[in-house]
C-alpha cells in the first residue's frame, strides 16, 4: 500500500486548526484520564455532540476525539503512581510497582519514565498501524472463540508470574476476580447470574465499580489508619529524571510490551487492561528477582507501553473493518458515521485526509503528549504534598461521583463503597489486589469464548486445537510457564 | 512495635487469617447453593451457565482448606482508634450516599468530605470549610461544566 | 418552578376554555441513556436533543444521563421509582426493552407501568452470510439449514433470548428445526458478528441491517434478507425482505420513547405532539437518515398500544421458542 495518504494526512494534521484541536485534545485527555472518575468513553461521548454542534468537519472532529482517546492513556498513569487509584482501566497495573516506587520518594522519574515508556509504546503503536493496518485487520478476524481461548489459557501462564511466596492468596484473590465476572448477564444461556434482582447488575459488575471500591475505597481507610498510628509520612518529591542506567533496564521491557500490547489492542475482544496485565505478568515471569511489586522501574514501564500500544492498536479494526476494537473507538466509529463516512480499506483511498489526518496526528500527538508530559512531572508531583485533609475528600468523592455518573444509581455507589471495604480486610490479610483485578480482566473473556467454542463444536473440545493461532498460543503458554523455571534450574 | 508485640501479633494474625480462611469456605458453599439456583431456560453450549461458577466454588473450598491450615503472614489487627474512625467514615459516607436522592449531593457531598477532613486530622471548622469547598467545587464542575445528572434532593426541592 | 407553575395555569385555563389536547412546557429537560454512551439509547437521545435544540423546540439543550443496566431495566425502575412525576425527564426504549418486558427480564414492573410518547424510528433485522456462501438466497440457506441443521453456526449480537437470538430462530423455525438445537455463539454488539463472519467461524450472521449494511456495500459480507414489511429505501433498496422471498419473518427494531408514569396529562400531550411535530421536519428526517434509522411514525397513543402488542407478541415467540414457561 502506497503512503501517499499519509503525506495528505500531514498535510491536514499540520494546519494551525488541526494542531490546536490535537493539542486541546491531548491536554483534556490527560486531565480525564488522570481524574479517577472519568475514563476516554465518557471524556469522548462528552465531546462529541460539541465537536458536532460547532461544525467541526470530520477531520478535525477524529484529531480531537483521537487526541483526548491517547491522551487519557498518558493521563491514567498519574493517579495510578501518586495516590494508588487507578485513572482508568488500563491504568490499573500501573499501579502495582508505580505506587510503591511513589512511597521510596522517587515519584517524578517514576512519572518521568512512564511518560517515555507510554510514548514508545503510543509511537510504536502508530508505526504498527501506518505499516500493517490491512494486514492486521485480516489477523484479527482470524480470532475467532477458540483463539481467544488460547490466548485466555496464555495469559493465565503469565498468571503464574505473580505466584509469590503465599500462592494460596495469589490463586485465592485471582478466583474472587473471575468470580466477579460472573455477576450478571450470562451471555450465552441469557440467565442472570447473582444479580439478586436488581437490575443495575444486569450488566455484571462494571470494572470501574471494582477498580475504585478495591484501590481507592480501601488505600483511604489504610491511610487512616496510618494517620492514626502517625505513619502516615509525607512523602518525598525526589529528583525528576530516571537514571540512565533505569532508562536501559527498561528498554527491552518496554520494547516487548509495546509489540504484544499493539496486537491484543488490535484483537476486538480485548483492550487496554488485558494488554498492561499481559505485559506486566510477562515482563515479572522474565525478569523478576523479587523486586517487581516493590517499586521496580521495568514493572512501570511494561503495562504503560502496553496500554498506550493497545490504544493504537484498536484504531485498526475500525479503521481497516468498520469495527470498533475498543469501547472508546466504538464511539469514535459512531462519530464517523455521523458524518455519512464508512471506515473500512477505502478511506485510506478514499478519503486520505481522515484515515491519512488521524494517523499524522497520532504521530503528532503523542510528540505534543510526551513534550507536555516531562515539564508537568513538577507540577503533578504536587499532589503528593496536598495535605490529606483536602486530598482524601477529593479522592472521596471523585470515586463516588466515578461510579454515579456511571449508573445514575445510588446501590452501585453503596456497592463499590462495600468493594472497598472488602478490600481493605484483604488488604489487612496480606493479599494483594492485582491477582483479583487480572481474573476479573480475563474471566469474561476466557467463560465467553471458551463456552461460544463449544457451541460451535457442539461439545467437541478438539476445536480449541484446529488453528495455528491457537495452537501457537497453546505452546507460547507451555513455553512461559517452563522457560523461567529452566533457567532457575540451569543458573543453580 | 517491638518483638515482643510482634510474637504476640503473628499468633493473632494466625488467627484472624484462620477466620477468613472459615468464612472462605463457608461463602464457597454459599456459593455452590446460589449457583445451583440460577434459573434458565437452555444454553447455546453445552456447559450452561452453572458450570463456571461451580468449578469456582469448587477450587474457593479447596483454597479455603489450604489457607486454613497455612494460615501466612497477616497485618497486625488494626487498633481499636482505627477501627472506630473507618467505622465512623464508612457510615457517614454509606448514610449519605443513600440519602443521596432525598438530601441531594451537594448536602451528601458535604457531610462526607467534612467527615474524611475531620478524620485526617482538620479541626472542625477546618473541616466544615473542607467539606463545603470540596461538595460545591465538584458539584458545579460535574453539574455544570460537564452536565451530568446529580440529584438535588427531593427533601430540599420536593416537586 | 415560575414556568411549571405558569404551565400548570396555562393548562387549567385551558381545561376550562375546553382546548384540547393541553399541553404543558418543562423548564428543562433531560434524556435518560439506559446503558453505556455510544449505543443504540445513547443515539436516540442525541437525536432528540440535537433536533428540538436545532429546531429551537426546547429552550435550554438537553442534558443526557447514563444508566447502565439490563437494556435499560435500570432506568426503567429509576424513572417508576424515583421519578415518576417529572415531567422533564424522558428515557430512550426499543423493541430490546419490550423483548426483556415480555420474559419477565425487566425487573418488578410490566408494560403498563410507565407512559409511552413515541417512536423516533426503526431498524430492522437482518441475516449474513459469507460473500463466497453457496447461499445466494434466503430460500437457499432455509433449504440448507433443513437438510444439514447443525452445520449452520449463527453468531448474534446478545445472548440466547435476545433480539438478534430471536431473529435466528425465526429462521430456524421457518426451516423446521428446534431454535434450541443452533448452534448460537453470543457477541457484543453487530460489530463481531461481521468480523466472525469475515474469519469464517460461523455461518450465519444475524443483527441489524445498518449494522451490515455498509459491510455488504463493500463486499465483504452478503446480506440475504432484510426483515421489514416493505423495503427499505436508500441504500439498502436493493436487498429483498424476507416477505418477498417467502417468509413471513418480521422483525422490526423500533426506538423510541417514555416518560414516568405520574407525569401530567399536559406534560404527556406536550411530550407527544412535539416529537410528532419534530419527527415531519425535513431537517429530522436528514438526521434521522444519518443515523440508519428509518421513518416509523407511531405517537402517543398508537405508540403504546404498538408496543404492547409487540410485548404480547414477543411473550408468544418466547413461550414457543421454550425462553418461558
Amino acid at each position: 500500500m502506497s503512503l501517499d495518504y499519509l503525506w495528505t494526512g500531514f498535510a491536514v494534521a499540520l494546519t494551525p486548526g488541526n494542531l490546536l484541536f490535537a493539542l486541546a485534545g491531548c491536554f483534556l485527555g490527560t486531565l480525564i484520564g488522570a481524574l479517577p472518575a472519568i475514563g476516554p468513553i465518557n471524556g469522548i461521548a462528552l465531546m462529541l455532540p460539541i465537536a458536532y454542534t460547532m461544525k467541526l468537519p470530520p477531520e478535525s472532529c477524529m484529531i480531537l476525539l483521537a487526541a483526548i482517546y491517547y491522551g487519557a492513556e498518558y493521563g491514567g498513569r498519574i493517579s495510578s503512581i501518586l495516590i494508588n487509584v487507578p485513572g482508568d482501566a488500563g491504568a490499573v497495573m500501573t499501579a502495582v510497582d508505580g505506587y510503591p516506587l511513589a512511597r521510596q520518594g522517587r515519584g517524578a522519574e517514576a512519572l518521568t519514565m512512564s511518560a517515555l515508556s507510554s510514548f514508545v509504546g503510543g509511537i510504536l503503536a502508530v508505526i504498527g498501524l501506518t505499516f500493517f493496518a490491512p494486514l492486521l485487520g485480516l489477523f484479527a478476524v482470524k480470532f475467532g472463540p477458540a483463539e481467544y481461548v488460547a490466548l485466555m489459557v496464555f495469559a493465565f501462564a503469565t498468571l503464574a508470574s505473580m505466584v509469590g511466596a503465599e500462592p494460596v492468596k495469589t490463586i485465592i484473590g485471582c478466583l474472587i476476580g473471575l468470580l466477579l465476572t460472573t455477576i450478571g448477564l450470562d451471555p450465552t444461556s441469557g440467565a442472570y447470574r447473582f444479580t439478586f434482582d436488581q437490575p443495575e447488575m444486569h450488566d455484571g459488575l462494571e470494572f470501574i465499580i471494582i477498580v475504585i471500591g478495591l484501590f481507592s475505597i480501601s488505600e483511604i481507610l489504610l491511610m487512616l489508619e496510618h494517620k492514626i498510628t502517625g505513619t502516615l509520612k509525607p512523602i518525598p518529591i525526589g529528583k525528576g529524571f530516571p537514571s540512565w542506567s533505569d532508562i536501559k533496564a527498561c528498554w527491552w521491557p518496554t520494547i516487548r510490551s509495546s509489540v504484544s500490547g499493539f496486537i491484543i489492542g488490535v484483537l476486538p475482544g480485548t483492550g487496554a487492561s488485558v494488554a498492561s496485565a499481559v505485559a506486566y505478568t510477562t515482563e515479572k515471569r522474565l525478569l523478576d528477582k523479587g523486586t517487581f511489586g516493590k517499586g521496580d522501574m521495568r514493572g512501570l514501564a511494561a503495562p504503560e507501553a502496553a496500554n498506550n500500544a493497545a490504544a493504537g492498536g484498536a484504531f485498526v479494526p475500525m479503521l481497516t473493518l468498520g469495527v470498533p476494537g475498543s469501547g472508546t473507538t466504538a464511539v469514535m466509529l459512531g462519530a464517523l458515521l455521523l458524518y455519512n463516512i464508512t471506515p473500512g480499506p477505502q478511506l485510506f483511498t478514499e478519503k486520505p485526509e481522515i484515515a491519512g489526518g488521524l494517523i499524522a496526528s497520532m504521530y503528532i500527538g503523542n510528540i505534543m503528549l510526551l513534550i507536555m508530559n516531562i515539564p508537568m512531572v513538577r507540577i503533578f508531583v504536587k499532589m503528593l504534598q496536598v495535605p490529606s485533609t483536602w486530598l482524601i475528600p477529593t479522592i472521596l468523592l471523585l470515586s463516588i461521583l466515578g461510579v454515579y455518573t456511571a449508573y445514575s444509581s445510588v446501590m452501585s455507589v453503596l456497592l463499590m463503597i462495600g468493594i472497598g471495604v472488602f478490600g481493605w480486610a484483604l488488604r489487612k490479610l496480606g493479599f494483594d489486589m492485582a491477582p483479583i483485578i487480572l481474573g476479573f480482566v480475563l474471566g469474561k473473556v476466557l467463560e465467553t469464548n471458551l463456552r461460544n467454542a463449544l457451541a460451535l463444536s457442539g461439545g467437541e473440545i478438539s476445536i480449541l486445537f484446529q488453528s495455528t493461532i491457537s495452537n501457537m498460543f497453546w505452546a507460547m503458554a507451555v513455553l512461559i510457564v517452563l522457560i523461567p523455571w529452566w533457567l532457575s534450574r540451569r543458573a543453580k | 512495635m517491638s518483638a515482643s508485640q510482634h510474637d504476640d501479633g503473628a499468633e493473632h494474625n494466625a488467627r484472624s487469617s484462620r477466620v477468613a480462611a472459615a468464612i472462605l469456605i463457608a461463602f464457597a458453599v454459599i456459593l455452590a447453593i446460589g449457583t445451583s439456583q440460577i434459573e434458565y431456560a437452555f444454553s447455546s453450549d453445552p456447559l450452561g451457565p452453572r458450570a463456571f461458577p461451580y468449578l469456582l466454588a469448587v477450587l474457593l473450598a479447596f483454597c479455603g482448606l489450604w489457607y486454613f491450615l497455612n494460615p501466612g503472614a497477616a497485618s497486625p489487627w488494626p487498633q481499636m482508634a482505627v477501627l472506630r474512625s473507618a467505622l465512623v467514615l464508612i457510615a457517614v459516607t454509606a448514610i449519605s450516599v443513600g440519602l443521596m436522592d432525598k438530601i441531594g449531593f451537594l448536602t451528601a457531598a458535604f457531610f462526607m468530605s467534612a467527615c474524611a477532613a475531620y478524620l485526617f486530622g482538620a479541626a472542625p471548622l477546618m473541616a466544615i470549610a473542607i467539606g463545603a469547598a470540596q461538595a460545591v467545587f465538584w458539584f458545579v464542575l460535574f453539574k455544570y461544566a460537564l452536565g451530568t445528572y446529580l440529584p438535588s434532593g427531593s427533601w430540599l426541592f420536593p416537586g | 418552578m415560575l414556568g411549571r407553575l405558569a404551565g400548570a395555569v396555562v393548562a387549567a385555563c385551558s381545561i376550562l376554555l375546553g382546548a384540547s389536547p393541553t399541553l404543558a412546557k418543562p423548564d428543562k429537560t433531560e434524556c435518560i441513556v439506559g446503558a453505556k454512551p455510544g449505543g443504540g439509547f445513547d443515539l436516540t437521545c442525541r437525536l432528540l436533543g440535537g433536533t428540538l435544540q436545532a429546531a429551537n423546540l426546547i429552550d435550554r439543550p438537553m442534558s443526557y444521563t447514563y444508566m447502565e443496566g439490563g437494556v435499560g431495566a435500570t432506568a426503567y425502575n429509576h424513572i417508576i421509582g424515583t421519578r415518576p412525576g417529572d415531567p422533564g425527564a424522558i428515557v430512550a426504549v426499543s423493541t430490546g426493552s419490550a423483548l426483556l418486558l415480555a420474559q419477565k427480564k425487566f425487573g418488578a414492573h410490566d408494560e403498563n407501568a410507565v407512559r409511552w410518547v413515541g417512536a423516533l424510528g426503526a431498524e430492522f433485522g437482518s441475516v449474513i452470510v459469507a460473500p463466497d456462501s453457496p447461499h445466494k438466497t434466503l430460500k437457499d440457506l432455509v433449504e440448507g439449514i433443513k437438510a444439514n441443521p447443525s452445520e449452520f453456526s449463527v453468531a448474534g449480537g446478545g445472548a440466547v433470548g435476545s433480539q438478534d437470538w430471536m431473529k435466528a430462530a425465526l429462521i430456524f423455525r421457518a426451516a423446521g428445526q428446534d431454535p434450541k438445537k443452533m448452534r448460537y455463539i453470543a457477541l457484543e454488539g453487530g460489530g463481531p458478528v461481521v468480523t466472525n463472519i469475515l474469519g469464517g467461524h460461523v455461518k450465519i450472521g444475524s443483527s441489524d441491517i445498518a449494522e451490515f449494511l455498509p459491510h455488504h456495500k463493500s463486499g465483504k459480507v452478503r446480506v440475504l434478507a432484510v426483515m421489514s414489511s416493505e423495503r427499505l429505501t436508500g441504500d439498502a433498496k436493493d436487498i429483498p425482505t424476507a416477505k418477498e422471498q417467502g417468509y413471513d419473518i418480521l422483525w422490526t427494531v423500533w426506538r423510541g420513547l417514555y416518560i414516568g408514569p405520574k407525569v401530567s396529562d399536559a406534560d404527556y400531550n406536550w411530550w407527544v405532539e412535539i416529537v410528532e411535530k419534530l419527527s415531519k421536519t425535513p431537517e429530522f428526517r436528514k438526521e434521522q437518515e444519518s443515523r440508519g434509522l428509518y421513518p416509523f411514525p407511531s405517537f402517543g397513543k398508537t405508540f403504546a398500544d404498538h408496543v404492547k402488542a409487540d410485548v404480547a407478541r414477543f411473550k408468544v415467540l418466547a413461550q414457543e421458542a421454550g425462553l418461558i414457561k
